[in-house]
């Protein structure tokens, strides 16, 4: 029974994998996109990783994807020109075809095998679900989930970084930027977005209290 | 102190006269009265020293010149007597050139140039002769080779430039030479372990091919600068420049120095027989080569420079008999008339207005009665007319040619008679040529003169010299113990001559008689013979010289040995040195700049690389993915 | 193939056999995902795409992990790094996002064809 939910899993996820990869219009893609991780989902079930599958859903499904399509929605994306096709278009493929044709001649046995696969009974007891995935994160593999918190640290002052509009750069930063740019300072800066912003005349009341705002 | 004053005189005289040039203006005209006070002082330093001279050399040991490994050069000269006689002439003759130059160069706008051109000559030629070892001889060698280059280019504007071409052929043929005596001075020292001359002639044996190579090898040197066979082309050709310098370098001085050197380095040459037979064939060889040029010669200059090549081939000849003395007195004498003759002909030039061929000369004896009397007496002396010194000097050597073995020495004697009778013939149809008959020029237009007292009187003294300078050497028939040159020199011939072992004395005191007489008999008929035929002016044998045709031709054109050289040597040369610049411009740069450009061309193809697109970059990757995973997947596949 | 196949087709049919997922059909799946990402990520012109075609090749790493934690089942180091693949790509995707509208701002389009201030 579960092989047979198996491979319906299986070809949505690859159907709508395929989706993804070869529709036009970007919305279509992202939506497509969802049901791929949803089948993914189902097959962690099935294979005793219940959590994980859980994970995946709230993770992938419910986060990243919401960011994807916010994102769409945001930049208000159309649909994709076609190219000319390059050697690059025509290469592609080529490399595709071959890796997936290795991959399956080395991992290819699809017979049956022997020995005792667990089922979603088994992973439940044993390595006790989430438990024992919570204690081996914490205990054994405690240094990269640590350095994966710093990193997500990181990623949310970087992303908080890029994606703030420039009106207000630092206050070092605007002098210099004055300085090296001054006869072309048209003051204007939401027009023109560009990395290196042209320093607004405004003063930014952020930043100029650096001494009397400590206390 | 008065040694080292001998070279450095001169050397502060060309330093003041080079300033002077530099001035300019009237200043100028000091530069000739300076430039001949030097000479004279060196000369009298010469003097001084040669009184002084007993029965060691005096020699003048100053700092170390090169001082690197074994080799250990100091800055050395030596004043014995073959050096002292040398120095004397060189200043002597030179202070008599300087002075005529004043007169001579008068209207010239590079006079200042010209005596310090002079003066360094000077220092040069004394360092050559003074220098006790063979580097320092060798820096005097190439810096009369220098100096003559600037003198003979020194009208380099004149002619289409021909002096500056005349003056090049001259270094580069004397390049040639140099380089072998550099050749020859690498074994010298290989083999001797130094290269000072004493040293060396102390201790002079070794393996005796050693001994020829280095024999010969330092003769091609005295070619290049003696003009002897193969290199001796330059020297008619340097007589572009003006007559006082061909007077001095190419007559008197430089040119002899050829001979110094064999003469210095005596004791080598004895030792191999075959070195000394090259040498007295070569010698006799040009000597009857050039004598035969100089027959039909209508330029003043060429003739005598033709005649300068013979003479220096009779020196070279008795160097190559063992007869050094005898050279080195033909040196001495040659330098009196050679140099009185030039002189004479650049008066007769000077007073004609720079005319130079004889066929347009003639009755100069009746304008220039000073000059006509000298150039006669050095005419005397050239061909060797009885008592004259030429006459003491040439019968010496053909005296001791004689001596010498068997068939070879006969027939060396012959040739030497043979040139002795030519060149009575043509000094004689030169004179004829240019002093006597009818004037074949407008003498309204020409007005011709006798020069000035500056140049008139060195040529009395050359001629006094030129009569009376050959009874330094009278031969032991003549009067017993008289020959004072001969014994002079002894003493630094002494290693040579003690070796040399070809001198067979085969006729006493009848036989020298007899030769001497023969010699005396060829000197008056080439005279009568040159004179008469030529009184009346060229016209009278053109009919004789149309019927040797061809003879005549072939002597007019020198041989053509300069053709030949440029067929067979400079012609390949120059296809050569094409071949070899397009080889270095097409080749060498080519791979030089190829390199660059492919780098260049691999570097815009790997720029090309770098698309920018993101997707090429990761296409890359793909690639290498799928590479890496095909050998992964082969290797398992071989091991399991 | 065919053989495979056909014993496949067989399990199915008798599936009340106790017949279990293979790892190595778990594995093909992922190599064909991961393949499908990869080349969408080389063809799409559209930035967006692109990045979902890399969430579609993380995920396809993460079934090969979860794949492999199966045959030992005791120890949940895959597990583990399953849910660290998964926050790392959550990361990735935001960092990624906030570049991309840095980019839009700067070029008014998403086009990677204009992206190509890295040549040279």
């Amino acid at each position: 029974m579960a092989v047979v939910i198996f491979f319906i899993l299986a070809a949505g996820a690859l159907v709508f994998a395929a989706n993804v990869v070869f529709r036009r219009n970007p919305a279509i893609c992202a939506v497509n996109l969802v049901g791929v991780f949803f089948c993914l989902a189902g097959i962690y079930l099935l294979i005793g990783f219940p959590f994980l599958a859980a994970l995946q859903l709230m993770v992938y499904a419910g986060a990243i994807m919401v960011l994807f399509v916010f994102v769409i929605m945001l930049l208000d994306l159309r649909q994709e020109e076609p190219r000319d096709t390059p050697m690059a278009t025509m290469l592609a493929p080529l490399f595709a075809a071959v890796i997936v044709a290795l991959l399956v001649t080395v991992l290819g046995d699809i017979k049956v095998s022997t020995r005792n696969l667990p089922t979603r009974a088994m992973g439940q007891t044993a390595a006790e679900g989430g438990k024992g995935l919570a204690t081996a994160l914490f205990s054994k593999n405690l240094l990269a989930f640590e350095a994966t918190s710093l990193l997500l640290l990181v990623g949310i002052l970087g992303v908080v970084l890029l994606a703030k509009r420039r009106h207000r750069a630092s206050e070092n930063l605007d002098a210099v930027l004055a300085a090296a740019k001054r006869p072309s300072d048209t003051g204007d800066a939401s027009t023109a977005p560009s990395v290196i912003a042209e320093p607004t005349p405004e003063p930014d009341p952020d930043v100029v209290t650096t001494g009397g705002g400590t206390a | 102190m008065l040694l080292p004053a001998i070279i450095l005189l001169p050397l502060v005289g060309a330093v003041i006269c080079g300033l002077l040039h530099a001035r300019g203006g009237d200043a100028r005209k000091l530069a000739g009265p300076i430039a001949s006070s030097a000479v004279l002082l060196a000369l009298a330093c010469s003097v001084a020293l040669f009184l002084r001279l007993g029965e060691s050399a005096i020699v003048y040991d100053g700092f170390t010149w090169i001082s690197a490994g074994n080799l250990h050069i100091p800055f050395k000269l030596t004043f014995d007597q073959l050096s002292g006689f040398m120095a004397l002439i060189v200043t002597g003759v030179g202070l008599l050139i300087h002075v005529y130059s004043i007169g001579y160069m008068a209207h010239d706008e590079g006079k200042a140039k010209y005596f310090a051109y002079l003066n360094l000559f000077i220092f040069a030629m004394s360092l050559l002769v003074l220098g006790a070892n063979l580097p320092l001889l060798f820096v005097g060698w190439e810096g009369v080779g220098a100096m003559s280059y600037l003198l003979i280019g020194f009208w380099y504007d004149k002619d289409e430039g021909w002096p500056a071409k005349a003056g090049q052929k001259a270094f580069i043929a004397n390049r040639i030479g140099d380089a072998g005596f550099v050749i020859g001075m690498f074994l010298l020292f290989k083999t001797f372990g130094t290269l000072d001359i004493a040293t060396i002639a102390a201790n002079p044996t070794a393996a005796a091919g050693t001994i020829t190579l280095i024999c010969l090898l330092l003769f091609v040197g005295a070619t290049g600068k003696s003009a002897q066979i193969p290199l001796f082309v330059w020297l008619p050709d340097a007589m572009a420049g003006p007559t006082p310098v061909s007077a001095l370098i190419h007559a008197a001085t430089m040119v002899t120095a050829g001979v110094y050197m064999v003469s210095r380095m005596s004791f080598l040459f004895a030792q191999s027989a075959v070195a000394m037979a090259v040498v007295a064939t070569i010698g006799a060889a040009t000597a009857l080569l050039a004598a035969t040029i100089a027959l039909v010669q209508r330029d003043i200059k060429k003739v005598l420079a033709y005649s300068t090549v013979s003479q220096l081939g009779y020196m070279f000849l008795a160097c190559g008999v063992g007869a050094w003395s005898a050279a080195i007195f033909h040196v001495g004498t040659h330098a009196f008339f050679k140099a009185l003759l030039f002189l004479g002909a650049g008066s007769v030039i000077h007073g004609l207005h720079d005319e130079q061929d004889s066929f347009k000369m003639g009755g100069l004896k009746k304008w220039m009665p000073t000059t006509f009397v000298t150039f006669l007496i050095g005419g005397l002396g050239l061909a060797g007319f009885p008592l004259t010194s030429g006459w003491f000097s040439k019968d010496e050597i053909l005296w001791k040619t004689v001596n010498f073995g068997q068939t070879a020495g006969h027939l060396l004697w012959g040739i030497g008679a043979l040139t002795a009778l030519l060149t009575a013939f043509y000094t004689f149809r030169l004179v004829a040529l240019t002093f006597f008959g009818e004037p074949r020029f407008d003498p309204e237009k020409m007005h011709p003169h006798e020069s000035p007292k500056v140049m008139t009187v060195p040529l009395v003294i050359l001629a006094v010299l030129a009569l009376f300078g050959g009874w330094m050497g009278i031969p032991p028939v003549i009067a017993e113990n008289a020959n004072w040159i001969e014994h002079w020199l002894e003493a630094p011939l002494a290693a040579g001559t003690a070796i040399w072992t070809g001198t067979h004395p085969h006729a006493g005191h009848q036989g020298e008689v007899m030769f001497m007489t023969i010699s005396s008999v060829i000197a008056v008929v080439g005279i009568a013979a040159g004179f008469a035929l030529y009184r009346r002016g060229p016209e009278r044998l053109a009919g004789l010289t149309r019927r040797l045709g061809p003879a005549h031709a072939l002597l007019l054109g020198k041989w053509f040995i300069d053709e030949l050289y440029e067929l067979f040597i400079l012609g390949p040369l120059a296809l050569l040195s094409k071949a070899a610049a397009w080889f270095d411009l097409h080749v060498v740069d080519g791979v030089v700049n190829g390199i660059g450009r492919s780098c260049r061309r691999l570097s815009d193809l790997s720029g090309r690389l770098q698309s920018g697109h993101l997707q090429h970059y990761a296409l890359w990757m793909a690639g290498g993915t799928t590479v890496l995973i095909t050998w992964v997947i082969i290797q398992a596949w071989f091991q399991g | 193939m065919i053989a495979s196949l056909s014993a496949v087709t067989e399990a199915a049919v008798q599936a009340g056999r106790g017949m279990q997922i293979e790892t190595s059909w778990l594995m093909i799946l992922a190599a064909a995902l991961f393949s499908l990402g990869m080349l969408g990520f080389l063809i799409r012109r559209d930035l967006i795409v692109v990045f979902m075609s890399i969430e579609l090749m993380l995920n396809a790493t993460n079934l090969t992990f979860l794949a492999a934690a199966r045959e030992r089942m005791l120890d949940p180091d895959g597990q583990v790094y399953a849910v660290l693949v998964i926050t790392v790509a959550a990361v990735e995707a935001a960092v990624g996002l906030a570049i991309l509208i840095a980019f839009f701002r700067h070029r008014a389009t998403l086009d990677i064809e204009v992206a190509t201030e890295l040549e040279g």
